[in-house]
């Protein structure tokens, strides 16, 4: 090799690398090509669309887990402590909450907190930041709108299974700020009432094909409707159903089984739904899977939890106006003898002929021909009218305005084509009525042991009912959850709740 | 300064070339008193880092650049000779065999040094052993045992598994392997072939490995490969293939156990049993999974090794390619691995480069289910056949009245296709020129490119009704990884009387780029399609993303030594990153050592005939670390698919802060300290003792937040105190070598570990493991303050209650009944916490993953033709939390269960530590408790190996120089209390180290080969 040559190429290297020397804090400096940053982020109507968006993803159950997981994590804390379910064995954390033996431990307890507080993170920067952004004002009003539902939302779910939480309205600034005390609940209230007040007043009441699944002023006045009521403020309560009731937004469906029906979304019947289709979008799941779930293992599911026999018979107590059964129970419990062909098969064909098991109907897609798909697209009606009006009877019973009450009542009866209720009912047979129809209207809904909780009849309905947790309910102690250990091991803040 | 610097070595470089040298040569042979060659002897220039090594005749040949220097020759085994060249151009030598194995040369980085010179920790593996042991899997398995302090792991059984480094504790909370420097550039034990291995160095101490500054927070191995010689052709030729058993099988129910056991399970909450196992008797021992799935497995390797030369250029060529299939039926392991290493010399300049391709294809086991495999295997219900032709894909399954079907893990594994292949190719070049007096300038340029692609593929099947598929799926992610390295040295080296000084300054810059691509597909026409084009779109995902991060280095060094008798090195790194940001991107990370030869001072004379080297060494020297997560402190809005939801008008993406960054993260710094003791005495004991104490600051960490902030990404913060203590001996016994007669050696290693945490997180909150799986309890596993990482705090169990009145005298200090709802047969636990109640803050730390003391001891005899080798390790004092059994031993599922539960309390059976069978477990005897947290003390028989090297005259005629067969074991037997699979076993990430977590079973091999050279 040439002299020169070689030199030149030393040379290249050494002064490469003096460039280097003197340009090295430059050099090291890199940006993130995977993402965006903050401050290049909430600048158009897109990104404040995009933020909002996230809340909603929350709300189905995604922000990156998979729907299956997240939203069973809140059907297992609402309805696996019922008096009206019995449940299978394969995960643990899912029968001690039914047991009431669940430690602070539990992953479904830590999974709904955890779901419930980014929901309220993601709703604290869309109400922190899209004021600031130029963009269209109504659409800006309705977002902020809709960022308000939502963290009521998430409070009120965290309340009524946690009661002492921290109450964070605000993004944290510094490390200093993560840990939070847990409030009153009096004030988590208040939060929640000021913040469905003025989502009431920012959102509209219907929308276009394009927007439907946003939240509504109906969904909003629902929620408040019910915050009232679970604070027996009755009057507040019964006022706020009213304006639900008034607006004539909504009605009943005639036929019961619509209402959750795969192919009637959004109808006139639902206040708030969560909207899973019968598909995947960028590999991310859609469904839900509730079918996949409960479903009998004959028809491939897990019969993680059923319909127990108390419930059975509920709902087969009273006859409709023709003598038959209360339709509402085909829609709710798959059973013997109903007549009706379950993923194609009889009663019989699926568990054999003398089987006397029975399986949850209602949600799960039983009605399809073939077990094959266990995710479902139906969507989870969250706040229904019915819902509406027997909360809005229950409000004006406890105002003693017993008359007024019953028609309400009356309406849900009439669906099922039960007869009226006589008008010489007292207050606590209206209020036996209520609870008898929340029972079979609402069943597998997840109301049934808040209702007690309220009605604080929690323990004697357990144990009357042969709920399997019954022995173990400590009053004062299993009404509500106990603090996630995840939450006591970081929160340096934080007191567990009593009992736990 | 760094521009003053900078120019200093431009102008030695010009200067380099006025000088123009003349070059003298050398050439002679280097054999023992009987004749037969020295092989890989080290001829060195004194004074200067001029040298080479002898070909396999024991030939070298040398150019120099002062006809009156003195030549230095070295080899492993015997006595060093110093050999003024005096202007001859032929030199002969005869080394005397010697136990005192001082002189050896030792890779330090960025050069070497004479073992003698050393002032640090630094240790070396025996080459030969790695010779002998022929069968090893990779480079990595070399160290195994061979250097204390060293901790070299399997993270599982499976063909192709890597290997954890662990180099003393553990110093940080990030990636705890050690950096591998292979022939100057950074690079992956596993990619070696270990035929190629000249040597390996091992640098334990801070100040030994500050020259590395923050890339050597976790020690550095050192690995020299072979080069050629100057020479006729050598050839080194060696196969082997053996076969692979499982080693240990876990003890769960077979058909009639399992019904017997579920049908008490049932009985004991009043649900109705199954009726298909009412008679347990009549369903025999249905399907052992375990041997299903498990089974004997062949290993072979070839490897081919070509090397040669002439004065000015020489070569090495290799190749090799393993085949291994694993002891889980349909995995395997295939790696072709090449190597090459050139080196030409033109006066005054050296050009090396060193070029290597692994290829390596692989098969592993399924995942994706809610657990992992190993345990799908153990829970499989043993009722289940194992084929059903009328299934699509003909696997059986469970009965559909079972409302908990266990997957068919044969099925699983059969059908679900995971495939992963590596290319990984590692260009290194370097010139290296020697000008005035003493100087050497290098530069060192390195490109690495690691093409990777995975693909799994489920195809649709059917075994049960809720273990099928009915969309096929297929994923394929393909990744590629970059790394540059251009590193720009100048090295001096001078003599002055008695006085030896080397100097070393160097700057360098390092870049990685990676990138990957996803996509995946769900809905095939058929299960023969396996390309994504053909999906029919039932669902389609694409995935992918970008990561770059950068690093530049000044280092430098001085060695000084004074007679032999005084050491002194010092060195300093000021390293920049591109994983923080500009306010806290640099750090400086210093070291000084110093050592004094005691038996070099004229007062020792008297005792020189009993120790003929004792040298004391003491050091000091941090080092850095960064947080091994590019962009930690960049706050980001995370925008995606998976946060977005289904309006009316489709389908849109959502995008959200999702995690906080931590814009302030600095390096995290280990200030270690080690006194050490090198000593040779009776001509045949070698010793070296250690002792060290190592404290790390600013430890970067995901520090846990509570989730009611919304995110559940812990931010890294610099927060938290390490330490770690420990004392580490190697004792070497080796007597006279003798000819034809019976010659053994033995080697002994141990060391000691203490790790404490001293400090962590905000506010010293605990910072837990991971979950065992499928638990709905806490973690078992914790860095908590006053103990070891990843130490165990769990329920303390203390026996069963025996009676009611047991029960009812279950009492706290306050009198507090303690567990009211419990029965006979139930586990009683310890109100540890003395609130009343027993949950799940009652847990007590219940051990150490770390061994109190590991150990490993060599063995090597021969009697004329014939060598034999043992090589044992262990451990003592460590612990596991062992899921495996756990997951069967709960009986509370109807998956299949543990033998265990057989032995369960009964008001009958009452001598037993098994608690009673009660299917809702109210009394949570299945919580994770001391009951099932082991022993993993071991002492394993990790290697034996018997050869037999043809006698010479009877294989010469036929070109062969060299001609040995062999057999050996690998694993041929522990003796453990441990229940699991493997006592050695250590778990993923840091804080889990002692959670035995569905790890793939460990072989036990046997193995025959034969290795030849021409």
């Amino acid at each position: 090799m040439e002299r020169k040559e070689f030199l030149g190429l030393l040379s290249k290297g050494l002064i490469g690398s003096s460039l280097l020397v003197s340009g090295c804090s430059k050099l090291l400096n890199v940006t993130n090509p995977n993402n965006v940053t903050p401050e290049n982020f909430w600048k158009t109507a897109s990104d404040a669309e995009a933020n909002i968006t996230s809340i909603y993803g929350v709300f189905l159950g995604q922000a990156g887990w998979s729907c299956a997981n997240n939203w069973y994590n809140r059907r297992v804390v609402q309805l696996y402590r019922g008096d009206d379910i019995g449940i299978t064995h394969d995960v643990p954390d899912w029968w001690s909450l039914a047991l009431f033996t669940t430690a602070d431990g539990s992953s479904t307890a830590q999974g709904l907190w955890s779901q419930d507080y980014q929901g309220i993170f993601f709703a604290n920067q869309a109400i922190q930041n899209i004021p600031n952004i130029n963009m269209d004002s109504s659409t800006k009003t309705r977002l902020v709108g809709e960022a308000k539902f939502f963290r009521a939302f998430f409070y009120f779910d965290l309340l009524t299974n946690f009661l002492n939480i921290p109450l964070i309205v605000t993004v944290p600034e510094n490390s200093s700020q993560y840990s939070q005390p847990q409030a009153q609940p009096s004030d988590v209230w208040k939060q929640i009432e000021a913040d469905l007040n003025d989502a009431i007043a920012a959102l509209p009441a219907t929308y276009n094909t394009a927007d439907l699944g946003r939240i509504t002023k109906g969904a909003a006045l629902g929620y408040l409707g019910k915050s009232y009521l679970y604070q027996k403020m009755w009057q507040q309560a019964s006022s706020t159903f009213e304006q639900i009731i008034s607006s004539n937004t909504y009605s009943l469906l005639p036929n019961y089984p619509d209402v959750f029906g795969l192919n009637t979304p959004f109808n006139a019947e639902s206040l708030l739904e969560i909207a899973y289709a019968d598909t995947t979008f960028q590999g991310e799941p859609m469904q839900t899977p509730r079918n996949y779930e409960e479903a009998p293992s004959q028809a491939g599911g897990w019969y993680e939890c059923y319909p127990n026999q108390f419930l059975f018979n509920e709902m087969t107590k009273e006859k409709t106006v023709d003598g038959n059964l209360d339709p509402r129970i085909y829609t709710t419990i798959i059973f013997p003898g109903s007549g009706l062909l379950y993923y194609g098969k009889t009663y019989e064909q699926l568990f054999g002929s003398g089987a006397t098991q029975l399986s949850w109907a209602k949600y799960n897609q039983c009605e399809l021909p073939h077990p094959l798909d266990h995710y479902s697209g139906k969507h989870t009606r969250l706040l229904r009218y019915s819902d509406v009006l027997l909360m809005h009877a229950e409000a004006l019973n406890n105002q003693n305005q017993v008359q007024v009450a019953i028609p309400f009542v009356n309406q849900v009866r009439n669906r099922a084509k039960l007869a009226n209720l006589p008008v010489s009912m007292t207050q606590s047979e209206l209020m036996s009525e209520i609870e008898h129809q929340r029972i079979v209207e609402l069943a597998d809904e997840g109301n049934r042991f808040y209702d007690l909780l309220r009605w604080g009849t929690i323990q004697e309905n357990l144990t009357a009912h042969g709920a399997i947790g019954a022995a173990n309910f400590v009053k004062g102690k299993n009404e509500y959850l106990p603090i996630p250990s995840s939450e006591m091991q970081t929160n340096t803040k934080a007191k567990q709740n009593p009992g736990y | 300064m760094k521009k003053v610097l900078l120019a200093l070595v431009f102008t030695g470089g010009i200067a380099a070339f006025s000088n123009a040298y003349a070059q003298h040569l050398v050439k002679g042979s280097v054999k023992e008193a009987n004749g037969s060659p020295v092989i890989d002897a080290t001829v060195g220039v004194k004074g200067t880092t001029t040298g080479t090594t002898t070909d396999a005749n024991g030939n070298f040949s040398l150019s120099i650049q002062n006809p009156n220097a003195t030549l230095i020759f070295s080899s492993v085994g015997y006595t060093e000779e110093s050999v003024p060249v005096n202007g001859r151009s032929i030199i002969n030598v005869i080394l005397k065999q010697s136990v005192v194995t001082l002189n050896n040369l030792v890779v330090i980085g960025y050069g070497s040094q004479k073992k003698s010179d050393l002032s640090s920790a630094i240790a070396s593996v025996n080459v030969k052993q790695l010779q002998t042991n022929a069968v090893l899997p990779n480079a990595a398995a070399a160290l195994e045992g061979a250097i204390p302090g060293v901790s070299i792991t399997t993270s599982n059984g499976s063909p192709g598994a890597g290997i954890n480094v662990h180099i003393r504790g553990t110093s940080t909370f990030g990636d705890t392997q050690p950096l591998v420097i292979i022939d100057g550039a950074p690079g992956d034990l596993n990619n070696l072939n270990p035929s190629d291995i000249a040597s390996i160095q091992v640098l334990k101490d801070a100040a030994a490995a500050a020259i590395y500054g923050s890339r050597a927070a976790n020690g550095v191995i050192i690995v020299t490969t072979k080069k050629g010689k100057a020479g006729q052709v050598n050839i080194d030729a060696n196969v082997s293939y053996g076969i692979q058993t499982p080693e240990k099988f876990i003890s769960v129910a077979n058909a009639e156990q399992y019904a017997t056991i579920d049908n008490a399970l049932h009985k004991s909450v009043g649900l109705p049993i199954f009726p298909a196992l009412s008679n347990p008797s009549s369903l025999g021992a249905g399907t052992n999974w375990q041997k299903v799935i498990y089974g004997n497995a062949p290993i072979m390797s070839a490897y081919l090794g070509i090397s040669g030369g002439s004065q000015n250029a020489t070569y090495r060529v290799s190749g090799g390619y393993n085949d291994q299939e694993g002891i889980a039926r349909a995995t395997w392991y295939k790696k072709a691995l090449f190597h090459f290493n050139g080196q030409q010399t033109h006066g005054p300049v050296t050009f090396g480069e060193s070029v290597s391709w692994n290829n390596s294809n692989q098969r592993t086991l399924p995942g994706g289910g809610d657990k992992d495999f190993t345990q799908e295997v153990l829970e499989a219900q043993p009722i289940m056949p194992v084929y059903d032709s009328s299934n699509e894909g003909g696997y059986g399954g469970a009965p559909s009245w079972l409302a908990t079907q266990s997957y068919n893990p044969l099925a699983l594994l059969e059908l679900q296709d995971n495939q992963a292949q590596i290319n990984d190719i590692n260009l290194d070049v370097f010139g290296e020129v020697h000008f005035l007096h003493g100087f050497t300038y290098r530069l060192n340029t390195g490109y690495r490119v690691i093409d990777g692609y995975s693909s799994n593929y489920l195809p649709t099947y059917y075994t049960s009704t809720q273990r099928q598929n009915i969309h096929a799926s297929l994923s394929e992610n393909r990744w590629r990884e970059i790394h540059y390295l251009v590193e720009n040295t100048l090295n001096y080296q001078r003599n002055f009387g008695k006085n030896s000084i080397t100097a070393l300054a160097g700057f360098t810059t390092e870049q990685d780029l990676t990138s990957n691509t996803s996509a995946s597909a769900q809905g095939f026409p058929n299960n023969s399609l396996r390309v994504l084009g053909a999906t029919t779109g039932y669902s389609t995902g694409v995935g992918g993303g970008r990561n770059q991060w950068d690093m530049v280095s000044l280092l430098g060094r001085l060695l000084y030594s004074y007679s032999d008798k005084y050491y002194l090195t010092a060195n300093i790194r000021r390293d920049g990153s591109s994983e923080f940001g500009q306010a806290n991107r640099y750090g400086v990370f210093p070291s000084v050592s110093a050592a004094w030869r005691i038996s070099s001072e004229p007062f020792f004379e008297s005792l020189k005939t009993t120790v003929q080297n004792i040298k004391l060494r003491a050091s000091y020297g941090v080092l850095g670390n960064q947080p091994g997560r590019d962009y930690a402190y960049i706050p980001t809005v995370t925008y995606a698919a998976s946060m977005g939801y289904p309006f009316g008008g489709g389908f849109q993406s959502g995008a959200a802060i999702r995690a906080f960054a931590n814009p302030d993260i600095k390096w995290e710094s280990t200030k270690d300290f080690d006194i050490g003791i090198d000593a040779n005495f009776l001509t045949y004991l070698s010793l070296t003792l250690d002792y060290y104490i190592d404290k790390t600051d600013n430890v970067l960490l995901p520090v846990p937040i509570p989730p009611s902030t919304g995110t559940s990404t812990p931010p890294v913060i610099n927060t938290g105190r390490l330490q770690n203590k420990g004392f580490e001996a190697d004792i070497a016994f080796n007597p006279a070598q003798k000819e034809d007669g019976f010659n053994y050696s033995v080697s002994l290693h141990l060391a000691t570990i203490k790790n404490t945490v001293d400090q962590l997180g905000f506010a010293n909150e605990v910072i837990y493991g991971n979950l065992p799986q499928r638990a709905s309890t806490n973690p078992v596993t914790a860095a908590k303050v006053g103990y070891p990482i990843g130490g165990f705090f769990v329920k303390q169990a203390d026996g069963l209650f025996q009676s009611q009145e047991e029960v009812q005298a279950w009492k706290n200090g306050k009198g507090q009944l303690l567990q009211p709802a419990a029965q006979p047969g139930d586990v009683r636990y310890v109100d540890i916490n003395g609130d009343g109640i027993i949950d799940g803050s009652d847990v007590v730390y219940a051990g150490s993953p770390f061994p109190k003391v590991a150990y490993g001891a060599n063995f090597s005899a021969n009697y004329k033709n014939f060598d034999f080798s043992l090589f044992v390790q262990g451990t003592y004092g460590n612990k596991m939390f062992d899921t495996n059994t756990w997951l069967v031993s709960w009986g509370t599922i109807d998956y299949n269960f543990s033998t265990d539960l057989l032995n369960a309390w009964t008001p009958q059976n009452t001598g037993t530590n098994i608690p009673r069978l009660e299917f809702n477990d109210p009394n949570h005897n299945a919580d994770p408790s001391t009951r099932f947290l082991y022993s993993a003390s071991y002492l394993r028989f990790k290697t034996v190996q018997i050869g037999y090297t043809f006698p010479k005259p009877l294989v010469s005629h036929a070109g062969i120089t060299g001609l040995r067969i062999y057999v050996s074991t690998n694993n041929l037997w522990t003796i453990t209390k441990y229940p699991g699979y493997d006592p050695s076993y250590t778990g993923d990430g840091l804080l889990n180290r002692g959670l035995d977590q569905g790890q793939y079973p460990v072989a036990r091999t046997f193995t025959g080969g034969l290795s030849v050279s021409f």
